[in-house]
């Protein structure tokens, strides 16, 4: 994982991670302008500079012109073509890597137009867990039937690896399944081809807005579930809503704490009807620890 | 016979020097034409389709002939590398298949001032700084079309003229 995702990186942040040897641990790695380069491994965030492995304030510091080459390589030198995702504040690479990108945000009539001066950069590393959808995969289907499930947990907590082993355990039981995939997150899909293994029978409509996605999937692919990330706009919550009108499930995740936090949401008064039960999950004993099993009935 | 001989090589030398002067001049609108095409369609790859630069490239040098082709799959190649090469240095660096291939310096540096913005930009700014070098590429194969018209002939007779008068004057 370490060496395709360094390629992705400036030559001089390169030279420095080439000597992490816990890939297989790493979350993030987190690039800040004159700050120290940073790797996150379960809550720990240490730094790294010529020698290897050191307290953050010794990492090697981040310059303008690594940030500026960082972004150049992993846009392939193209930032037209990913506009829309960098309005969006994220960049997806190959293997489903997703990179948060801070900066100098250009407005046009009040709407994010790009983002220039690049400042920091977040790496997220994806992960894929076969087996991940274990512990609830029995409380999702049921005699046969899929119930529709919400996965609740604040950022990292495993929501997007969970989702992506049930995808591939319905998928594998025969149920058609389509991965609304706004974020290119779920299937990873590079130029179209998922990179991590979303099942034998299943869609995926890639880059695609929920709130889009959602009606398409339903006119054209005859879903008996829908998978998709992170719900949080109005928008998603009337798409939910037809989705219930089809008859068809919903499986998705969304950020929050607690049920209660969710509630307030405003897609939730328009589309929350559409879930049956929910997942709460946590780190507590690692990313994925599932907390509980909300019934909504 | 020796003098025969060494006049007539060196009446060859020049028209040959000539000749290669003036396909030079009838070259440059012909390269000038061909680049103009090629950034139109990176233009179009560019604003409409959204192709990244390595893909993009690749697309239009399987479209247009040499050597503009050759430079297009040399900055398609360079750009694919993961070598952490900057578009800007990709850019530069393939100039050189042109410079290879005779293209005036004037030429090269004309299509060279792209090189610093490709790709750096959203779609629309793409697009402006295309349309501005497309243009420039147009005055620069007006201008090259008149010259040739003057030039061409004048180097294909210069050239045997020049050589006949060496001829003459070493006898």
């Amino acid at each position: 994982m370490g060496a395709l995702l360094l390629q992705y990186l400036a030559p001089n942040l390169r030279s420095r991670l080439s000597s992490l040897r816990t890939w297989d641990k790493v979350e993030e790695i987190r690039l800040r302008v004159n700050q120290p380069l940073a790797v996150k491994e379960q809550r720990v965030e240490y730094g790294i500079n010529h020698q290897g492995v050191c307290q953050l304030a010794e990492g090697y510091r981040v310059t303008v012109e690594d940030l500026t080459r960082t972004v150049e390589i992993m846009t392939e030198n193209s930032w037209y073509a990913l506009e829309d995702e960098i309005r969006a504040g994220y960049l997806t690479l190959t293997g489903g890597h997703r990179v948060g990108i801070c900066g100098k945000v250009v407005l046009e009539d009040g709407l994010i137009k790009t983002i220039k001066y690049v400042n920091g950069l977040n790496i997220r590393l994806a992960r894929e867990v076969i087996g991940a959808a274990d512990h609830v995969i029995a409380q999702i289907v049921r005699a046969g039937q899929i119930t529709s499930t919400l996965i609740i947990s604040p950022p990292g907590c495993g929501k997007t690896t969970l989702l992506r082993d049930i995808c591939r355990q319905l998928s594998g039981r025969g149920f058609n399944v389509v991965v609304i995939d706004e974020r290119s997150e779920i299937a990873a899909c590079y130029r179209g081809v998922p990179q991590l293994d979303v099942g034998l029978s299943t869609y995926v409509l890639d880059g695609c807005p929920k709130a889009q996605g959602i009606p398409m999937a339903l006119r054209g692919m005859a879903p008996q579930v829908i998978i998709t990330d992170e719900i949080g706009h109005p928008n998603d919550g009337l798409a939910l809503a037809d989705a219930v009108r089809a008859g068809v499930q919903v499986i998705a995740s969304c950020h929050g704490m607690t049920w209660e936090s969710v509630k307030q949401h405003t897609w939730m008064e328009l589309g929350g009807a559409a879930f049956k039960q929910a997942v709460l999950l946590s780190r507590r004993k690692g990313p994925g620890t599932i907390e509980q099993v909300l019934k909504l009935d | 016979m020796l003098r025969l001989i060494g006049a007539g090589i060196v009446i060859i030398a020049c028209g040959t020097g000539g000749m290669i002067m003036a396909r030079s001049y009838s070259m440059r609108p012909h390269n000038l034409q061909s680049l103009a095409t090629a950034v139109q369609m990176l233009a179009t790859e560019i604003h409409y389709a959204r192709s990244s630069l390595p893909e993009a490239c690749h697309r239009i040098a399987a479209q247009i002939e040499s050597p503009v082709a050759s430079f297009f799959t040399q900055f398609a190649n360079l750009l694919a590398g993961h070598n952490g090469l900057s578009a800007a240095e990709a850019f530069n660096q393939s100039l050189q298949v042109l410079v290879d291939a005779g293209f005036s310096q004037q030429d090269v540096e004309l299509i060279g001032q792209i090189g610093t913005v490709l790709g750096r930009s959203d779609a629309e700014d793409q697009l402006k700084h295309l349309t501005l070098l497309q243009t420039r590429l147009e005055q620069s194969r007006i201008k090259a079309e008149q010259e040739r018209d003057k030039m061409v002939r004048l180097w294909n007779y210069l050239g045997f003229c020049v050589g006949a008068l060496v001829v003459l004057m070493l006898i």
